[in-house]
């Protein structure tokens, strides 16, 4: 142990340093100071979907790029007065930008200047390498072999004392315990497992109780209910829902690669009878445009649906092309039946499209992939191609399997994807946001170059992380939710800096967790645990009441509709759940005398924790008020408690 | 107190004292900071709607023909051209104007009305038109300007007022082009809660009605420990999301005591006869009630069934008639309560029709020059402004766009039109772009 941390500490040394330089002066200075006021006065005309005058300035590249149009260079470096890219920005100038009236604050206009003059320092070609070494994210540098949990803490800790904050208290064992349950278990713990794990006493019992977790089954149907959603969203799911769910959950269950699940899904010819639920993800939409605006998104990060029209207007590296050659990937294939059951035919032929560029120019779609890695593929004059059976590998007769082409788009996309740097950043990216409520990029599924994350190098690390040690799931969960960020209380005595960490974050349980955990509040046992009583609501009737509206997961900004709230008030199966069925919590309450220990016995049922004095006060005051019925008296109480915020979100 | 008696009290009015020694015991807990955030004063009057109403006294109604309405066939029949169909037209009160045959009762009423034959604009494809005439400018992404609706409910509205600052009534799920735009943004960078309560069909408001069994005093106890404990929570954790789940909810009393007002069975027979039986006529009745109880803006739609590419003349046959009758019964309606001098009645759609017939007996989208109609709050009444050529090609005087139209808007509901939105860290916007001034010709 004393070994490993002096090597921990040596690492933590190097790491620092690696973060505290930036890719190069000017350019780290662009994107602190420089690119706000391009973004909000500039890139309108130049850059975001027009070009103006040749000049694209989305990037400090770009802008030293020059006029793509007059060959003229609009910065010289060190030299602002020489520069027309700061002249045109002075009072008086003219041209004058921005055009018209407005005029820049002197402030946008200084660090404009800055910028220039710290262009200035960077010369001649030796320096230019030193950049450009620097820039290149040290990861082969790094300390390798170190626990995620450490290199998680240890750049969390710095990002803390980067932006000044301090850190909230750590959580107590009830406070994580209903967290850590919610999140992998995708449920509130039962009173009785509360108390099992605060009265454990063994000192790594957050270790413990997290490996139990991660071994249960309510781990993998939580994550088959998360990834349902990430994969194919709310709207419209698998053709086959339950052959899909049981694919996921038992990839989850048996911790399966991210990588093999992700070429599963995109190659689609299961071999084995429990793998062919995966053909279910490309077979869910019909059109190819609609599989690769599913697929970016969940396994990429990407949001590519700006770029059908048009470059993205703030992100330079997502081109029009990128867009199209996403969706010729799947372009080929189509769901048919076998006798074995659906799979997803491919064509070995086909997909000649074009597409129109903002001038109105057309250009041929390739299937080429983010990077620019494309497939060797001819592209007919014509447009057409006849299909031929020499395009197809031999095939054992007796297979019923559709053939499969010998340069299949699907397997090419496959590849590129797990060269990919995206595959593992997106995973990474993916989880930290389920148990932090945002990602280290924010939000989840915008990990473009407009989007800079909020701890780079971290996620530079972790993602190199997961691909040496196997894309294994578990063992990235395990890291994160060990983490000191993850196990610090929610509480905040000011207004919470999101992207510091430095505070739990109190997020919106998915539906189906609510669902579940309304449940527990109210039985005290897990679903399925007991027979239900005569007329008692089931958490799978809740669950199906409840998906619809708050279908939400992963959300940007959380925000809670009228609907939701008029749900919570106004639902009969809410109320209908409060009925003092044998077995509930309203039943056993009512066996007591006291209101005050009624009012414990509601709040620990519904919060994990016992009322403070305030609460015991004035909720045992509700109980007690003139004309109350007990009975109603408790439901509404219970009502109360399991409608407000505390419990419906996790913190 | 509007005191239910089938509660589980017995309607004595000490229960009502105990009841308010409770809830004032809770305001005044030791809750520190968190006491000040909330507002007990408000817990016991029912806010009376016709209260809140006099409040805000101006209103806006935008009758949205989505798809298109051709100009020919309702506001411009040229007459004696063969481009303007096989229909006749009418005269009005107003010498020399007619309206299309199609449309008797507007045509008797023109003195109330005021008609802009001229407007034009640019995209020619629903979705950019769509987006161009409801947020009135071009897109500027990644920036999202705020839909009318949004804007006008925030700059009329109250945002604890009962009824939604801006109701969009449209029963329709489907309509291509608008169904995409409506499952977009609409509130821009105003904020989600400046977004539509969208009403009509499947979208009704549900769970309004208060759960059986629980009184009215019972309701508004347990909400008051819910807050309570809600609030409490936000206190300690300064959550932004526990922030928003109590504001939320802030709002669900207010509601549950206007839901009669969404619900079209309890629309007065009489009325529904004269609107009826479309949805499109019930919403406007539905938007004439909300309107006088307070509504700032809303929004009545009904998917895109004025885009007939194909047998243009048969389907206007049936939908121009409807749209005549309800909009000169909004607008009687409204005059004959005392409200028309308060509300704007906007009757428009994204573009105009093609002057000529196209091989399916249909007219294709036509931006270049289309009409609207416009009536009630700080509008001129009885007057037509702009004109396009006989066979209504272009426009031959005062064209005008969609930033002239906004800023007439703006300006007739004594809203600033070219006030700056303030929105730190994002570029400058106003509510109407380049300075557009507003159209003189057609306000009082």
């Amino acid at each position: 142990m004393i070994r490993f941390s002096v090597i921990w500490i040596l690492g933590a040394g190097s790491l620092m340093a690696a973060e505290d330089v930036p890719p190069s002066v000017a350019d780290a200075f662009w994107t602190t100071h420089v690119k706000s006021v391009v973004e909000t006065n500039c890139v309108r005309c130049h850059g975001t979907v027009r070009r103006k005058a040749g000049v694209d300035l989305r990037s400090p590249a770009a802008a030293r790029r020059g006029s793509k149009k007059t060959e003229r260079a609009i910065v010289v470096p060190g030299k602002p007065e020489e520069s027309s890219l700061y002249r045109v920005l002075l009072p008086g100038a003219d041209p004058h930008m921005p055009p018209g009236k407005k005029q820049l604050d002197p402030e946008s206009i200084a660090a404009v200047k800055a910028w220039i003059e710290r262009l200035g320092e960077a010369k001649g070609p030796a320096d230019k390498k030193a950049v450009e070494a620097k820039a290149a994210p040290e990861t082969s540098s790094l300390p390798s072999g170190v626990s995620p949990r450490l290199v998680i803490d240890l750049l969390i800790e710095k990002g803390w004392r980067d932006r000044k904050v301090e850190p909230a208290r750590p959580a107590n064992d009830r406070e994580f315990a209903r967290r850590v349950y919610l999140d992998l278990a995708g449920r509130i713990p039962t009173p009785a497992e509360l108390k099992s794990f605060e009265a454990e006493t063994s000192f790594d019992k957050r270790e413990l109780l997290v490996d139990r977790l991660l071994a249960s089954d309510d781990y993998p149907r939580h994550m088959r209910e998360v990834f349902d959603v990430v994969f194919l969203g709310r709207e419209s799911g698998a053709k086959d829902a339950k052959t899909w769910r049981s694919y996921l959950e038992r990839s989850f269950r048996e911790n399966r690669p991210w990588n093999e699940i992700v070429d599963d899904l995109i190659v689609a010819r299961p071999e084995a009878k429990e793998q062919r639920g995966a053909v279910e993800f490309i077979r869910a939409r019909k059109e190819a445009k609609d599989v690769a605006a599913l697929f970016a998104p969940s396994v990429l990060g990407l949001q590519l649906a700006c770029a059908q029209c048009h470059d993205h207007p703030i992100a330079p590296e997502i081109e029009q092309r990128h867009y199209w050659g996403m969706v010729a990937f799947f372009k080929r294939s189509k769901a048919v039946s076998t006798p074995e059951g659906p799979a997803i035919a491919e064509s070995a032929v086909g997909g000649y499209d074009k597409f129109a560029d903002l001038d109105g120019e057309n250009h041929k779609v390739y299937p080429v992939f983010l990077d620019g890695s494309s497939l060797e593929e001819d592209w007919p004059a014509d447009g057409k191609k006849k299909d031929s059976p020499d395009f197809y590998l031999k095939k054992d007769p007796k297979s019923k399997a559709p053939a499969i082409p010998k340069n299949s788009r699907r397997e090419g996309l496959a590849r590129f994807v797990q060269q990919s740097p995206y595959l593992a950043r997106a995973l990474v990216n993916r989880l930290w946001a389920l148990y932090f409520g945002r990602g280290i990029v924010h939000p989840v599924d915008k990990m473009d170059s407009a989007h800079p994350p909020s701890h780079p190098m971290l996620l530079d690390w972790l993602a190199q992380d997961v691909r040496t040690n196997g894309f294994d799931v578990k063992r990235l969960v395990k890291s994160i939710v060990l983490s000191r960020a993850y196990g610090l209380s929610s509480e905040s005595d000011q207004r919470v800096i999101a992207d510091a960490f430095a505070v739990a974050p109190s997020k919106p349980m998915s539906a189906e967790s609510y669902a579940r955990s309304l449940w527990i509040a109210v039985n005290g046992s897990v679903p399925g645990a007991r027979d239900l009583a005569e007329g008692q609501v089931s958490a799978d009737q809740l669950r199906s009441a409840i998906v619809p509206v708050f279908p939400e997961l992963f959300p940007e900004d959380p925000q809670t509709t009228l609907k939701q709230a008029l749900f919570l008030t106004n639902h009969p199966l809410v109320e209908k759940l409060l009925e003092p069925t044998p077995g509930t919590v309203i039943e056993r309450a009512l066996k007591l005398k006291d209101p005050k220990e009624r009012v414990r016995l509601a709040v620990t049922h519904a919060f994990g924790r016992t009322p403070d004095a305030a609460e015991l006060d004035q909720a045992s005051a509700f109980l007690s008020r003139a004309g109350a019925k007990p009975d109603a008296a408790f439901r509404q109480l219970l009502w109360a408690l399991i409608t407000s915020a505390e419990f419906r979100l996790n913190h | 107190m509007n005191r239910r008696q089938d509660g589980q009290d017995c309607g004595s009015p000490d229960h009502e004292i105990h009841r308010r020694a409770f809830l004032q015991g809770l305001g005044a807990a030791g809750l520190g900071t968190a006491a000040s955030m909330m507002s007990w004063s408000g817990l016991f009057s029912h806010p009376a709607i016709a209260e809140t109403a006099k409040k805000q006294n101006k209103h806006c109604i935008l009758l949205w023909l989505c798809g298109g309405a051709s100009q020919f066939e309702t506001w411009d029949p040229k007459i004696g051209r063969r481009s303007s169909g096989p229909f006749g037209s009418i005269p009005t009160k107003i010498p020399g104007v007619h309206f299309s045959e199609l449309m008797p009762k507007c045509a008797s009423i023109v003195d109330k009305l005021a008609v802009i034959r001229s407007m034009k604009t640019e995209p020619t494809e629903h979705f950019q038109a769509i987006d161009r005439l409801v947020r009135g400018d071009k897109p500027r992404p990644p920036f999202v300007r705020p839909a009318l609706g949004s804007v006008l409910g925030q700059q009329l509205g109250q945002l604890d007022s009962p009824i939604p600052n801006f109701v969009l009534l449209d029963p329709c799920p489907h309509g291509n082009e608008f169904k995409a735009f409506k499952a977009g943004n609409w509130a821009g960078w105003l904020g989600a809660e400046y977004g539509p309560v969208r009403v009509g069909g499947k979208y009704e408001i549900e769970n309004v009605d208060r759960v059986e069994g629980l009184s009215d005093a019972d309701h508004e106890e347990r909400e008051a420990l819910r807050k309570f404990f809600s609030r409490k929570f936000e206190n300690d954790t300064k959550s932004s999301a526990a922030e928003s789940y109590n504001a939320v909810f802030d709002r669900v009393k207010g509601l549950m005591s206007c839901a009669d007002l969404f619900d079209l069975n309890k629309l007065d027979p009489k009325d529904k006869e004269r609107y009826g039986p479309g949805t499109f006529g019930l919403h406007t009745l539905l938007a004439r009630n909300l309107v006088e109880n307070g509504a700032p803006f809303v929004m009545v739609a009904n998917g895109m069934p004025w885009d007939c590419h194909v047998f243009n003349h048969e389907i206007y046959q049936m939908i121009v008639p409807d749209l005549d009758q309800i909009v000169f019964h909004l607008v009687n309606d409204l005059e004959e309560r005392g409200k028309l001098d308060d509300t704007l009645v906007v009757v428009m759609g994204e573009f105009g029709r093609t002057p000529w017939i196209n091989g399916s007996r249909g007219r294709d989208h036509y931006p270049k020059a289309w009409s609207l109609a416009m009536d009630g709050c700080g509008i001129k009444r009885g007057v037509v402004v702009g004109a396009t050529e006989d066979d209504g090609v272009g426009v031959t005087d005062s064209p005008f766009d969609q930033r002239r139209l906004f800023a007439t808007i703006f300006h007739a509901l004594g809203v600033d039109p070219h006030a700056q939105y303030d929105l730190p860290g994002l570029p400058t916007f106003h509510h109407v772009e380049k300075e557009a001034e507003p159209i003189k010709e057609v306000l009082a």
